[in-house]
């Protein structure tokens, strides 16, 4: 839906113009859902309307629905990710309803963003990229990782610092930092299901000026993944690592830090992967152009 | 999120150069940015973010009635908002 209707100018248009938008994930919202017990009931209870007036219901499904709650229509999966039946479907309900246009009730915002951190604390956002055309290449794949007061001691000399220096991150912290380290796959669910074989982070210090040292990091990423889960078909995934960690010793601060696959593969798809800490003090607000409003001008290397 | 991520890359990019840093450790940071850039969803793949979503059911609810406005609910695995789904 990501990448067919919900990119649509024309839906986008009528959803913002005439409906109140939502969705909800099942791992969330379901009835064995994570989310809170209101948010499952007030699911539960749109699933038993539309039960009762014999509308259809279903796991993965478009609901529309009056503003007093009466359902109106729903419409499967199937007919959903079809532009012009889900359009029609829209418009129908929205002549139905007589409802008048409008600007959007809830203006639109990132839907992906950086969780809460703490002063201490360094929020590392993740992105990885299928190299191929076709499904599961449409957009890349993002995931947010917090880096607490233990992990970045662990990722920092314990001792005297000099250059040359070189030391290896230790596994669990860098377990943390490549587990997200694969292309898009269909996740049903945010189980882990990465057969990790093996994984390392080489930090070596080239250069200290001002108290600050800038540290190359280098690392491999080896592991199994199934496409689906709760299926067999486990494909291997390797990669190589690079990246960089400018950091004050001193003070035990990670002032900026990112890693990419240099050459990665998951089973005979190229694909890349990085992270990169957001680290807002201090920051100079300027934007340089974007020049991929379309997109599709980005081309990474494979 | 761009306009959160950009300042980074730039500020990384100001500071490796402030320090006077050897060309191999600025080709170094140019090309981990570089891949960092390509792995990021572009403007273009955000369209999610163009639609003004009610961050939950309650909320679309609420609004529903205040505003007299149907609902447009989406059910799905996994997290649409991420691309894990």
């Amino acid at each position: 839906m990501r990448a067919g209707p919900l990119s649509k100018i024309e839906v986008i248009s009528i959803l913002n113009r005439y409906f109140v938008p939502v969705f909800a994930s099942n791992e969330v919202s379901g009835p064995n859902g994570s989310g809170p017990a209101e948010e499952r009931a007030a699911r539960t209870a749109i699933t038993a309307a539309f039960e009762k007036s014999h509308l259809g219901t279903g796991d993965v499904r478009v609901y529309l629905i009056a503003p007093d709650g009466r359902p109106v229509a729903s419409v499967d999966i199937g007919r959903a990710m079809d532009t012009p039946q889900l359009v029609a479907a829209l418009k129908k309900a929205v002549q139905e309803l007589g409802t008048p246009g409008g600007p959007p009730v809830v203006p639109p915002k990132p839907q992906s963003s950086a969780p809460g951190a703490g002063p201490a604390e360094v929020v590392l956002h993740v992105a990885a990229r299928r190299l191929a055309s076709g499904s599961w290449s449409e957009f890349p794949a993002e995931n947010w990782i917090l880096l607490n007061q233990h992990d970045i001691a662990a990722m920092l000399p314990p001792g005297e610092l000099a250059v040359g220096t070189s030391w290896t991150v230790d596994a669990a912290t860098s377990r943390k930092l490549l587990t997200d380290f694969y292309p898009p796959t269909e996740d049903t669910t945010s189980a882990d299901r990465n057969r990790i074989e093996q994984q390392s982070l080489q930090v070596t210090v080239v250069s200290m000026s001002g108290g600050m040292a800038f540290a190359r990091l280098s690392g491999k990423l080896r592991m199994e993944r199934s496409f689906y889960p709760g299926r067999t078909d486990y494909k291997p995934l390797e990669a190589t690592i690079i990246g960089f960690m400018d950091f004050d010793p001193t003070h035990r601060r990670i002032e900026s830090f990112a890693l990419a696959t240099e050459k990665a593969t998951y089973g005979s798809d190229g694909f890349v992967a990085a992270l990169h800490a957001l680290t807002g003090a201090g920051m100079t607000e300027k934007k340089p152009k974007d020049n991929d409003s379309e997109g599709h001008s980005k081309k990474p290397s494979k | 999120m761009r306009s959160i991520l950009i300042p980074f890359l730039v500020t990384s990019a100001a500071f490796a150069a402030g320090n006077n840093e050897s060309p191999v450790e600025s080709k170094l940071v140019a090309h981990v940015l570089q891949r960092v850039h390509e792995s990021e969803p572009s403007r273009g793949e955000r369209s999610l973010d163009a639609i003004g979503w009610a961050p939950n059911i309650r909320e679309a609810q609420m609004l529903a009635r205040q505003n007299d406005r149907p609902i447009f609910l989406f059910t799905h695995d996994g997290n649409i908002a991420t691309g894990r789904c």
